[in-house]
């Protein structure tokens, strides 16, 4: 237990120059763009009341009030997102390859620890995990101090105020990262851990076999990706399931999978990869 | 210690920071305001069977669907994920769903299910349009015998569907053990005449056979003019009704909107018994208030406001007469939005609380229950709110069921 907690340690750390730039680039972005937006949204606005010769409140009433959905769908906002979870997903491949073909081959000492191969399996899976939570633990966070920033910049008359709830509602890409629900988070955090451990399964498919991995890797995710969607794919079959059915059976389909793939993939750690 | 910095502040973070969020957002949904109906008169008991699906909303920022059903409101956000998955139901289906749930795996609209003591029938259209852009188009047929559960289902081609653009079924009966679909059609059409039309099919299902298509109504017409047609509500689109409405409104789209050619229009009886199509009277209702009645097979109920009072007009279908005419005792206003429902001998009427032009005024929204035949109140309340701080906050009523 000790190693692995160490392990998770020592990737998070590898990874840690990395993981604050992303955070600093997010920050620096996302409280720019609330300015900079902000303030071409109040000059559009008063050209266009000056042009029409409106009042605010008629202005309000013809145009709607300045939400923070503007700012939201920006790029200096959205670009952060979408910049962190290609990094992320690019990593999941990173964390291993770097072992292999990294400075010094680390795996060589990695695979001679006298822990069991698991625990680097999961240890590689816990850091990631662990680092696209952070990721989003850190938007939730800023999120209600852009909103009040944007808020305070925004002179009253022309203000129409949302709270966070209602703000990750309203824009698709936040909806996709911080889910409007628990169990809604917990299913999509869920089926995120269910890729991971599939896509680290084909990894190493691909370290034990190399070409040959390769081809297998790939069938690898075709059948699970086809094994997952089975229900859906026979109600296109016209075959009708309850909603309930469908869910119990995605659900099920999903743990299944990941346990699957976790051990299949330190099986091959264990006893088909070599250095 | 410090070598592990690094991972417990995220860990910390994460678990803090999340934690919160989803706290904060699970005690906003118990914070939203209850709406419960005040009683002013009568019983209390009359509002048990009262369904009003609604959404509350705060100008375009906020936005909750919610439910009073037996004078308590259930927020969506309050629900369970599973019972948001599968969504608001219809209270029939739902009933359907739980007796016959084999039965009903893939049907969900009730204007194509038709159910008696014994019987249990379904038919729909399934069309899928081919490259080229013609439609094929198959019945789906679904019987179930109830007393012993024995079910037969079949697919069935469509008569004469090349000539067929867009199909769609509006109700279902079985008489002398035949499926009756009634559908409206649109027709192909290759140059600029439009038409469109409303077929009655009979089907065996004993045989599998289509024994018959029937044309009720043929309108060709071209652009600038329209013609449309348009069933008064069904009280109980799923129960054995021997007559159905059709209503054939013309008209022509001027620059400026639609305007319709009153004495042209018509409203058309069909009775599935007999097989008589006729002309309904303009005598006893006018046609506008007719057609946007709501029936149930043996009487068409109508709206009409009249000098600041609702009355209700019950029109019998086989005398062709007006058997009753009511006053609603509940003060009309052209701005507000009034929706109706008639069972068990009642009427109920909810008016909206709400004008028109959506300003952000809250007034309380109105419900009376009365006797469809003397007009009686049983029932009179008005919505209040357990909160002072939220007359912002705007109640939408999408729809009234009553179980």
């Amino acid at each position: 237990m000790m190693r692995y907690i160490k392990l998770v340690n020592f990737e998070i750390n590898r990874f840690s120059k990395i993981y604050l730039s992303l955070l600093l680039i997010t920050l620096v972005s996302q409280f720019a763009g609330v300015i900079i937006v902000t303030k071409s949204l109040l000059n559009d606005a008063r050209d266009i009341m000056k042009e029409e010769r409106l009042s605010e409140a008629a202005y309000i009433t013809n145009y709607g009030g300045i939400d923070f959905n503007h700012i939201a769908n920006s790029l200096l906002f959205v670009g952060p997102i979408a910049l962190s979870a290609v990094a992320l997903i690019f990593y999941i491949f990173l964390i291993w390859y770097r072992d292999w073909f990294g400075k010094n081959t680390f795996i060589y000492r990695l695979l001679i620890l006298p822990t069991s191969r698991l625990s680097i399996y999961l240890s590689k899976a816990t850091s990631i995990f662990l680092m696209v939570l952070g990721l989003i633990a850190f938007q939730i966070i800023i999120l209600p101090m852009e909103n009040a920033l944007f808020n305070s910049n925004v002179p009253e008359a022309l203000l129409s105020e949302m709270s966070i709830s209602t703000i990750t509602i309203a824009n698709p890409i936040l909806s996709l990262i911080i889910p409007s629900t628990f169990t809604q988070f917990l299913i999509s955090y869920g089926i995120g851990l269910m890729i991971m451990s599939i896509l680290f399964t084909a990894i190493m498919f691909e370290r034990s076999f190399r070409i040959k991995g390769i081809i297998m890797g790939l069938l690898y995710c075709g059948i699970a990706a086809v094994l997952f969607l089975a229900p859906v794919l026979m109600e296109i079959g016209n075959f009708y399931f309850y909603p309930n059915e469908l869910f119990g059976m995605m659900l099920a389909i999903g743990i299944i999978l990941t346990g699957l793939s976790v051990w299949l993939g330190a099986w091959l750690l264990k006893n088909r990869v070599t250095v | 210690m410090k070598r592990y910095l690094c991972s417990i502040i995220i860990g910390m973070v994460v678990i803090l920071s999340i934690g919160t969020y989803y706290v904060k957002v699970a005690s906003s949904a118990s914070s939203l305001p209850k709406y419960t109906f005040k009683t002013l008169e009568g019983s209390d008991k009359e509002l048990d069977p009262v369904i009003i699906n609604a959404t509350l909303q705060n100008g375009g920022a906020f936005y909750e669907p919610l439910t009073i059903e037996s004078n308590t409101t259930t927020y969506a956000s309050e629900r369970s994920y599973l019972e948001n998955l599968t969504g608001r139901q219809d209270h029939l289906i739902e009933r359907l769903v739980k007796e016959h749930r084999s039965f009903m795996r893939g049907k969900d609209s009730i204007s194509s299910l038709y159910e008696d003591d014994d019987f249990l029938a379904y038919a729909w259209v399934n069309s899928e349009y081919t490259k080229s852009g013609n439609m094929e188009a198959k019945f789906d047929i679904g019987l179930l015998e109830k007393k012993d559960e024995e079910e037969t289902s079949f697919q069935i081609e469509l008569p004469n569907q090349e000539r067929i653009m867009n199909i769609d079924v509006r109700d279902v009966q079985l008489v002398h053990s035949k499926i009756q679909v009634l559908t409206m059609i649109d027709v192909n059409s290759n140059n600029e005449k439009q038409t469109k039309e409303v077929h009655l099919y009979t089907i065996d299902v004993a045989n599998k056979k289509v024994l018959s298509d029937k044309t009720l109504v043929s309108e060709t017409f071209t652009d600038p003019n329209q013609v449309d047609f348009e069933m008064p509500i069904d009280v109980a689109p799923s129960q054995p009704n021997s007559m159905v409405f059709i209503s054939v409104n013309k008209g022509v789209n001027h620059e400026d909107g639609f305007k319709e050619k009153l004495k042209e229009s018509k409203l058309l009886s069909y009775n599935y018994e007999t097989e008589k199509l006729e002309t309904v009277k303009k005598g006893p209702l006018s046609l506008d208030v007719a057609r946007s009645g709501y029936a149930d097979g043996k009487n068409l109920y109508a709206v009409e406001m009249k000098s600041g009072k609702y009355r209700i007009k019950t029109f019998d279908l086989s005398s062709q007469t007006l058997t009753s005419d009511t006053e609603l005792d509940i003060a009309a206003n052209k701005e507000e939005q009034y929706t109706a429902a008639f069972k068990n001998g009642r009427v109920y009427f909810l008016l909206n609380g709400m004008n028109q032009e959506g300003l952000f005024t809250y007034q309380p929204a109105k419900l009376l229950i009365a006797d469809i035949k003397t007009g009686k109140t049983l029932y009179k309340g008005e919505t209040v709110i357990n909160k002072k701080n939220s007359k912002s906050f705007e109640l939408y009523i999408e729809d009234l069921e009553i179980k």
